[in-house]
């Protein structure tokens, strides 16, 4: 729990600098209520259990006006010129585990047997004792903002697109060395046989997004809405609209790496 | 001067053959590699590397080893190094060799191989891994060779060659810096996002690669005329004995942040290499061998009326050879991708083509230090009858 609050405190400094540019913003810890505290020390119990490295990125202080209020996007992203810059939300509450997703990932993408760009995974926790709670969460590239596999790679062959923000691949200069797969803080990297090369998701950008599709596979595949994909330099993109609801917690994984992940995690 | 290689005895082309021999295995197994792909060996996509780069790693050290003689014959002129200098310098010649290759197998499409200089990236690590690298191989043979061929003409070290020797040294200690980097730079991998990667790396490196040179100079007597210096012996065992207790000491550093800090994420490879975690313990007789090696190394070292009989001498620094082997060529990589970063555990156990791969890289290693060995030993016995 301590670290989690000096996260959130951290989190709280990165938008003092932002007050002096929109004074109205009041989010200091001690202006938390108590029953935000305890929302959050739930929520904090409930990740952490899920997954040490997932800890909670911001607690939506319930603001008066709703655009100002819950996780600050456009801080998080600010020295970003993406457009549009594409990210996802995670509705994780809503997954079920009907795998609907990985099999259109596959089959849109050409994703050999051994490898996958996405996939679920599943944690059972216990909030409370004899309390069993199956929580499944989908994972895939997180599209850092500032990637470590971008920064190891000796060839340029993974690059952040410059338009859209997606990490991309260029597979005639990957050389196979796997130290993006070493970098990654999320596992989202595998070999691909085929290609000689690291293979990883990519919004579906050469399979979909540049033919006019809206949607990744995955997004489009899901039943239940649990991948809300968008642009989330549109502030009325709907996972941006996701992200400004009020008492939800956001949060993404393993913020400690300094990555940056661009895709967002709530239970909405 | 190369021509002395081709006159040798019986044993020695029996040797040079055997080692052809493997080495051609292994290409054999290499071919199989490079028409199945990476899915022949034990790497996955939690284990990215495998005993290819850990075994890389730890050559890296070695070749860095060699500077543990320079640095008093050409810094301190201790002229008691003068005549082996030239031995530590072709282990370094071998194993940078042998670190290429490793790195070669390692790579999924070595045919874009040439894609590190077509696209140079200064941001990422390997970039520079491939520039000191190259840059010690070749300032090593240009040092090697040529005060060898001087010492063969009777000449002194000719004056251009100077401030390549005097290049080596910083040139050695960034090798395994720039290698320590590799690991050090990435976050999300608790076991290799420590400050001390590189002193310890360097420490280990200085144990292990003058360990190396004691065991090769007391077999070289054995089959040649050339005699070493004892007292040159000594020291060069002293040096292994410090750096060794640099490293373990390191070594401590680590269990302490991680234990008393207490944060898991530092704890968990830890325990997996050293107590097994979850039931996974594949390595934890390796560490712990490898721990218990490298006291006994350190203590056989330390005490002078053991080192200076040959036979604990060997076992000394044999031990600390295989401890720092162990923990740095096993355990340093497969470690730092246990547990992954979703927490869950993968092990890793390296194929028949990998291990056969592995050693046949070995075997070349063994080949290129055997000619050189030759061509050296030739020349010194040469210098003794005159």
């Amino acid at each position: 729990m301590t670290a989690a609050r000096v996260h959130l405190s951290a989190n709280f400094q990165t938008n003092e600098e932002d007050r002096t540019v929109r004074n109205e913003q009041s989010v200091r810890p001690e202006a938390i209520t108590d029953e935000e505290r305890r929302t959050f020390l739930k929520l904090g119990l409930k990740i952490t259990g899920l997954m040490a490295g997932g800890t909670i990125l911001s607690l939506a202080p319930i603001g008066e006006d709703e655009a100002e209020a819950a996780f600050d996007l456009q801080n998080y992203r600010r020295g970003t010129n993406y457009k549009p810059h594409y990210g996802m939300v995670i509705r994780q509450n809503h997954c079920v585990d009907c795998e609907k997703c990985k099999e259109a990932c596959k089959e849109t993408n050409n994703v050999p047997e051994e490898g996958y760009r996405t996939t679920i995974l599943e944690r059972i926790l216990e909030p409370e004792p004899g309390v069993k709670d199956r929580v499944f969460m989908p994972v895939l590239c997180n599209h850092c903002l500032n990637p470590p596999c971008v920064r190891v790679c000796p060839t340029k062959a993974t690059t952040k697109d410059p338009k859209t923000g997606i990490v991309i691949m260029t597979y005639h200069k990957c050389i196979g060395c796997k130290t993006c797969m070493a970098a990654c803080p999320y596992n989202a990297r595998y070999f691909n046989e085929e290609k000689r090369a690291i293979d990883k998701c990519n919004f579906c950008l050469d399979t979909r997004l540049s033919k006019g599709e809206k949607l990744t596979a995955c997004a489009a595949a899901c039943p239940a809405n649990v991948r809300v994909f968008g642009d989330l330099a549109d502030p009325n993109s709907e996972p941006s609209k996701l992200l400004r609801k009020p008492d939800k917690a956001v949060w993404v994984l393993r913020p400690e790496s300094g990555a940056k992940p661009f895709i967002f995690y709530m239970n909405d | 001067m190369i021509e002395r290689a081709l006159k040798g005895s019986p044993k020695y082309w029996g040797w040079v053959f055997f080692l052809l021999a493997v080495i051609s295995v292994g290409f054999m197994c290499y071919l199989y590699q490079l028409k199945n792909g990476l899915g022949i060996t034990g790497m996955s996509r939690d284990i990215s590397w495998g005993v290819y780069i850990a075994q890389f790693t730890y050559f890296v050290g070695v070749a860095a080893g060699a500077v543990m003689l320079v640095i008093p014959k050409y810094l301190h002129h201790y002229q008691k190094y003068a005549k082996i200098v030239v031995f530590g310098e072709f282990i370094a010649i071998a194993a940078v060799t042998m670190c290429l290759l490793f790195i070669i197998v390692d790579i999924g499409q070595p045919m874009r191989m040439l894609n590190v200089l077509l696209h140079p990236t200064p941001h990422s690590m390997l970039f520079y891994d491939m520039i000191v690298l190259n840059g010690y191989l070749a300032i090593n043979i240009i040092v090697g060779y040529n005060t060898l061929l001087a010492d063969k003409k009777g000449l002194p070290c000719p004056g251009w060659v100077k401030p390549f020797i005097y290049l080596s040294i910083p040139w050695a200690i960034s090798i395994h810096t720039v290698t320590a980097f590799l690991y050090a730079g990435v976050p999300g991998r608790h076991l290799w996002l420590t400050a001390v990667m590189a002193p310890r790396f360097l420490a280990s490196a200085f144990a292990a690669g003058p360990s190396l040179l004691i065991m090769l100079l007391l077999f070289v007597q054995k089959v040649s005329k050339f005699r070493v210096d004892p007292e040159a012996i000594q020291s060069v065992a002293k040096t292994v004995c410090y750096a060794m207790i640099v490293n373990v000491f390191l070594m401590f550093m680590e269990f302490f942040t991680a234990y008393y800090s207490h944060i898991p994420g530092h704890i968990a490879p830890l325990e997996y290499l050293f107590f097994g975690l979850h039931g996974h313990d594949s390595l934890v007789g390796f560490m712990r061998f490898s721990m218990l090696a490298g006291f006994v190394g350190i203590g056989i070292l330390l005490v002078p009326a053991l080192r200076r009989q040959n036979g604990w001498l060997i076992a000394g620094v044999a031990s600390v050879f295989i401890a720092t082997l162990i923990d740095k060529g096993v355990g340093l990589v497969i470690g730092g991708f246990i547990p992954n970063p979703f927490e869950t555990i993968t092990e890793y156990s390296a194929t028949m083509p990998e291990i056969m791969i592995a050693i046949s890289i070995w075997a070349v290693g063994a080949l290129v230090l055997t000619i050189l060995y030759k061509l050296a030993l030739s020349v010194r016995e040469e210098q003794q009858i005159a």
